[in-house]
């Protein structure tokens, strides 16, 4: 089974601790922002029938934890989970965090085999699952010999000019001990056009006497222009490695090591001549043309735009289609638009042609459809790609035939009498105008002055607060004050209504007068009588 | 020189002080020859009214008052462009519905617009409209203010609260209610469609229309002209382009 160890190794070969300790730092302050859940199944390139082999179930970025991995059952296929784990890796800032289900897996079947998809229950109880990998099994590869082995190969291996292909390179080293290497050792063949992103896996295989290999596999999907025998190959570099421990079980190489690569033969066969299109290019399916107008309906003398979108592959070899317009339309040409990815370098384009188109008259135009020759791998014959046609409707509008039903002549006669009559221009000497935000702004600030100027007026017209005559009773007998007992309670006595209150204060009233001119104490029970009055205000 | 500052510095100083008089005259200078190049009334004073439209319609774009919209109308009428004429001195009279220029203009171009509230109202409006309005409107404002917090005069203040705000209410209103007549111009001369595009009557340009709030349909302008007839005008012929404001007319 492929390990993390046995993976490509990246540039450079040995970092030392600081950085490593500071990726890892960043990497967990990063975790937490990864969410982008992904599972999928790797499986062993190739599958052998009848060898126990291992797979994986991989989970990138997985932020609980995975709870249960269920294998759906598979004709054929006897399988079974046999061990987890989990890792976090940083590459350049990007950490991911990773979960691989370890699976032991034999297949009993010579033809082909779809695996359904896999579902994985996570601990917060959303699933996941796989997609479906439908693989062909092989027979063990006699060519795992030594301790290295790659191959090249086209699939498929005869194709036209056009006809995608794709160029598989297979770097096997054998596990009984750490290699690895750092890039394929093969590159694109000249002439070629990429179709696509290279694709890498990983895998384990299995040698004809049993043993463990690591499998590494490179896909270029490709095609060629032009007929002719290709081929790729060359030599391909591996290390053998010795695993340190400390601090991040990273390899360190010990010896490097060359291997000759069994080379890759693509045979490019020449297009047909029979029933090829005159106006043929040399493009290749699949190819649309789309054509549209900036505007479907406008005035007379008013103009439009016509564009022709061709999108395919090879578009830079596409020749400006030729437009004939209907009677009554001018067709100007405007210059190509630059497209997405327009030279032969690139896999998939888009080119843009465009024209002015100009009605003479009102009336409804027909657009002639836009067609494109190509010949498409897929038939082996020539096609077309056809575009839509398409009708311009142009309404009277502003036009100087018009201006006669207008009557022009009385028009420019009328201003050229009313240009003496006009206002001489302001020229900005109008001052500030009185404006709907300036007024609203003055008028809120007038009622709040006026809401001031209120209530000021209103604070100073109220008079001196009367005193609480109640309270103030209760603190005069606190004071033993008889003459300020005597003065509060008779200034409570017209406003008791209640006769125990008025009885109250009269007691008081007496008892303050005995104690001022009869040299008498005040009674002990004055407080108390004092607090049936102290509600009074 | 200032003490302190290191021998570099010193020439520094020295230098700026010798030379910041210089520098503030060719400033002033180079802002002199500036606004005399972007002068638009010296060219329409040189008798070239359509080289200054450019420039005005920028100076009203940016400013967006309504004189200047005004000057834009006069410059475009001077020229000979009736139609973006009439379409600027309308934006003119919109903004400031209670200036009389931009009718005095119109009614110059023969342009007779319907009477608007204001001009019914009369007297009656002056209260209420441009600095006189803002002034009653403040003295209401005030008056009411101080009615509600005040504890004496209270009803004095009251009654002339709403005696000034009597007086104000039929300017504000008429004006409020004459913005939002959404007059617009014919920009070109041009037939008036019906809701299937079949073209009707002609309808020169510099035509005054009333246009419907509902948002245009099919690149068509749903409008009433003045003589109550109703229809679809191609909305293009009542917007006044940049080929306008600097093309033949």
């Amino acid at each position: 089974m492929v390990t993390t160890r046995s993976t490509v190794i990246r540039s450079p070969m040995r970092l030392s601790v600081g950085p490593r300790v500071l990726a890892l730092l960043a990497s967990a302050a990063l975790i937490g922002s990864c969410c982008a859940v992904e599972a999928h199944l790797e499986l062993p390139d190739p599958l052998i029938p009848d060898v126990e082999l291992q797979a994986s179930v991989v989970v990138t970025d997985a932020q609980p934890d995975v709870q249960d991995v269920t294998l759906p059952a598979v004709p054929g296929v006897s399988w079974t989970v046999t061990g987890r784990n989990s890792s976090v890796s940083s590459i350049n800032g990007a950490v991911t965090r990773s979960y691989a289900a370890t699976i032991a897996l034999r297949v009993s079947r010579s033809t082909a085999i779809t695996f359904p998809p896999i579902t994985i229950t996570l601990a917060n109880g959303r699933t996941l699952a796989t997609a479906a990998v439908t693989v062909a099994p092989h027979a063990a590869n006699p060519a795992l010999q030594g301790e290295a082995y790659a191959e090249a190969r086209f699939e498929p291996e005869r194709i036209v000019p056009g006809e995608q292909t794709m160029l598989v390179y297979r770097v096997y080293l054998k596990q009984d001990r750490d290699r690895a290497i750092k890039e394929p050792g093969i590159v694109l063949p000249i002439g070629s056009i990429s179709l696509g992103d290279r694709r890498d896996s990983t895998g384990t295989s299995t040698g004809a006497s049993g043993e463990s290999w690591s499998v590494q596999t490179f896909r270029w999907p490709l095609t060629i222009a032009r007929p002719g025998r290709i081929e790729v190959g060359g030599q391909q570099e591996f290390y053998r490695c010795r695993q340190e421990g400390f601090p991040f079980d990273q390899l360190t190489v010990e010896s490097t090591h060359q291997l000759a690569i069994k080379p890759a033969i693509l045979e490019v066969e020449a297009l047909p001549l029979s029933g090829r299109p005159t106006d043929f290019t040399g493009l290749f399916g699949p190819l649309a043309v789309n054509a549209s107008l900036d505007r479907m309906r406008i005035n007379a003398d008013e103009g439009t735009v016509l564009s022709v979108q061709i999108h395919g592959r090879q578009i830079g070899l596409l020749k400006r289609p030729v437009f004939t317009p209907p009677n009554g339309l001018q067709a100007y040409t405007k210059a190509d638009e630059p497209g997405a990815a327009g030279d032969s370098g690139q896999s998939e384009g888009e080119r843009e042609f465009r024209w002015d188109l100009v009605p003479s008259h009102a009336g409804t135009y027909a657009i002639p459809s836009f067609s494109v020759p190509y010949f498409d791998p897929a038939t082996r014959r020539y096609e077309r790609a056809e575009s839509s046609a398409l009708t311009l409707a142009v309404l009277p509008g502003h036009g100087r035939i018009l201006d006669t039903a207008a009557n022009p002549a009385k028009a420019a006669a009328a201003l050229a009498a009313a240009t003496t009559d006009l206002p001489p221009p302001l020229r900005g000497h109008t001052g500030v105008r009185a404006s709907i935000p300036l007024t609203i702004t003055t008028t809120l600030g007038a009622l709040m002055l006026g809401l001031f100027i209120g209530g000021v007026q209103r604070t100073a017209a109220r008079g001196p607060r009367r005193q609480h005559r109640g309270r103030t009773l209760v603190r005069a007998v606190a004071k033993q004050d008889a003459a300020a007992i005597a003065s509060c309670a008779q200034a409570l006595l017209p406003a008791l209504a209640d006769p125990d209150q008025r009885a109250a204060a009269e007691y008081m009233v007496r008892a303050a007068e005995l104690a001022r001119f009869g040299n008498q104490p005040l009674p002990a029970d004055l407080a108390a009588t004092a607090r049936q009055l102290e509600d009074q205000p | 020189m200032m003490p302190g500052l290191p021998p570099s510095s010193k020439i520094l100083v020295t230098t700026l002080r010798t030379r910041w008089w210089s520098a503030c005259l060719l400033l002033a200078l180079l802002r002199c020859g500036i606004t005399a190049a972007d002068d638009p009334y010296q060219m329409w004073g040189l008798g070239r009214p359509q080289a200054a439209i450019p420039l005005l319609l920028r100076q009203a774009q940016q400013s967006d008052r309504w004189d200047a919209w005004f000057d834009l109308g006069v410059a475009a009428a001077a020229a000979g462009k009736r139609g973006p004429a009439v379409s600027w001195l309308l934006a003119a009279h919109h903004r400031a519905p209670e200036r009389a220029e931009p009718m005095t203009a119109l009614r110059a171009l023969g342009i007779a617009l319907p009477p608007t509230w204001l001009d019914r109202l009369g007297p009656l409006a002056w209260s209420g409209c441009g600095w006189p309005g803002v002034v009653v409107l403040a003295i209401a404002a005030l008056s009411l203010g101080y009615a509600c917090l005040a504890r004496r005069r209270r009803g004095l203040a009251l009654t002339l609260g709403l005696i000034a705000g009597a007086c104000a209410a039929p300017g504000q209103i008429a004006a409020w209610s004459d913005r939002r007549t959404d007059l617009i111009a014919v920009v070109h001369a041009t037939r008036l469609l019906d809701s299937a595009g079949n073209p009707e009557e002609p309808v020169p340009a510099g035509t005054p229309v009333v246009r419907d709030p509902q948002p245009p349909w099919a690149g068509r302008l749903l409008v009433t002209l003045l003589d109550g007839r109703r229809g679809y005008l191609p909305l293009a012929d009542t917007i006044v382009g940049s080929a306008d404001a600097v093309g033949v007319p």
